[in-house]
């Protein structure tokens, strides 16, 4: 018999059962002497279908971007061939005091076609949405739907690019064309 | 221990100066959840001790700090300028620094770091009023902000101080107390676990005297730890997504 019932309120060490009982899962973890116990604070879910003890609550964890998560940052930095993505937002929102940096690599850019220079498809300070492959330290990639540049400003004056139906973008303010390897989820259209 | 005689006479027909038995706590209160821009806080009171801290992370270290294995664990201890009755220095003192590595120790040995490789966890604690028994208010603080937090924990940490003043022995000593006592022995545990994380010692003590001090602070750190609970289930029952 667990020491706990389902739906309990746990907070971190407390004893949840023992390692023949159930499997620790999220929010848990066994102590040296075979007993599960609690990591976080939160409400015990005994999964007894599968065997599988866990503890919902606010975790680091879950906030934190994993594989193949879907992530929305800027360009900080670049070079012909990798860029340094910051990393704000994540599947789960925003990220409260975690932000991350992230490496795009000319490989794993583009979803189609091929990139001469990462210049090619983005610029410093592009506001992109890509997908985690590994990390921290994360590597990222533009490869997979919906991912791409979202926003991007001129190069020449600083104001908004809105995304023509040829591809392109367009300055309205100073009429400077650019390229972009841009996202369908792009913010500015013209019409 | 500054030595020197004390204003108000420390132990007198089983009482200390403020009333209180040998092994009677002073009143403590803590809240869970105090601040908006960390990703965990926790304020706690001992009597007139008055400590906030914050947790952060884990968040991206420094690139030369990074570990391969583990996320790195940083504390810092800080006396506001006014927590003291004369205005303190608010640069990093001696005694601050020593804090900030004890209380980072005690918790490196709680914290699931294994979990974050190559992040950092921050832990900033900041004492608002200073009346004895700061570091052990500070590490019941930082443990309660880390849990806030999410982030992974074998188990909370819960500290007290024991010490012994006119040769009797005391626990949760104040400031007076401790300037005029004859030792001071803050310790800090993990209760589920059964274990000590902090254990510091100054003056001296015989060895009967120092198992009596373990035993009074275990009892203290026990009652500590069941108000570091309450004070989390309150907030849990606040969570609405639950």
């Amino acid at each position: 018999m667990p020491f706990v019932r389902n739906g309990e309120r746990v907070i971190p060490g407390q004893k949840l059962c023992v390692i023949e009982e159930l499997t620790p899962g999220k929010g848990t973890y066994e102590d040296e002497n075979g007993i599960v116990r609690a990591a976080i604070p939160g409400v015990v879910r005994l999964d007894l279908m599968n065997y599988v003890v866990e503890v919902k609550g606010k975790s680091a964890d879950q906030e934190l971007p994993s594989g193949k998560d879907i992530v929305i940052g800027y360009v900080l930095g670049m070079r012909d061939e990798v860029a340094a993505i910051k990393i704000v937002k994540s599947v789960h929102g925003v990220l409260k005091g975690m932000v991350f940096t992230g490496a795009l690599h000319i490989s794993q850019a583009s979803p189609r076609g091929y990139l001469n220079t990462l210049y090619d498809g983005y610029r410093p300070g592009d506001i992109v949405k890509l997908k985690v492959l590994s990390g921290p330290p994360y590597v990222l990639s533009a490869k997979g739907n919906r991912l791409g540049v979202i926003l991007a400003h001129c190069s020449n004056c600083g104001a908004p690019l809105y995304l023509r139906k040829d591809g392109n973008l367009k300055c309205k303010r100073c009429g400077n064309t650019e390229k972009r390897v841009t996202s369908v989820d792009y913010v500015l259209r013209e019409r | 221990m500054s030595g020197g005689k004390s204003p108000v006479p420390l132990f007198k027909d089983g009482k200390r100066h403020d009333g209180r038995g040998p092994m009677d706590l002073r009143p403590i209160e803590m809240k869970v959840g105090v601040l908006n821009n960390a990703n965990g806080s926790a304020w706690v009171k001992f009597g007139r001790t008055e400590v906030i801290a914050a947790a952060y992370g884990p968040r991206e270290p420094p690139k030369f700090m990074s570990l391969p294995d583990r996320a790195l664990l940083r504390c810092r201890y800080h006396m506001a300028p006014f927590s003291t009755d004369e205005r303190k220095n608010p640069a990093p003192s001696r005694r601050e620094i020593e804090l900030s590595k004890v209380i980072r120790e005690a918790l490196e040995t709680v914290v699931l770091t294994h979990l974050f490789p190559r992040t950092v966890i921050d832990v900033f604690v900041e004492v608002i009023q200073a009346d004895g028994g700061t570091r052990t208010a500070a590490i019941t603080a930082a443990s309660l902000a880390l849990a806030d937090a999410g982030i992974p924990m074998k188990d909370l940490v819960a500290g007290i101080a024991v010490g012994k003043v006119d040769g009797h022995l005391v626990l949760d000593i104040d400031q007076i107390e401790d300037n005029y006592g004859e030792a001071d022995m803050p310790v800090a545990g993990a209760v589920n676990l059964d274990k000590v994380v902090l254990l510091q010692l100054n003056g001296s003590l015989t060895p009967e005297e120092f198992n009596k001090a373990m035993y009074m602070a275990w009892e203290g750190i026990k009652k500590v730890y069941a108000l570091q609970k309450k004070a989390l289930e309150e907030k849990l029952r606040k969570e609405v997504n639950l």
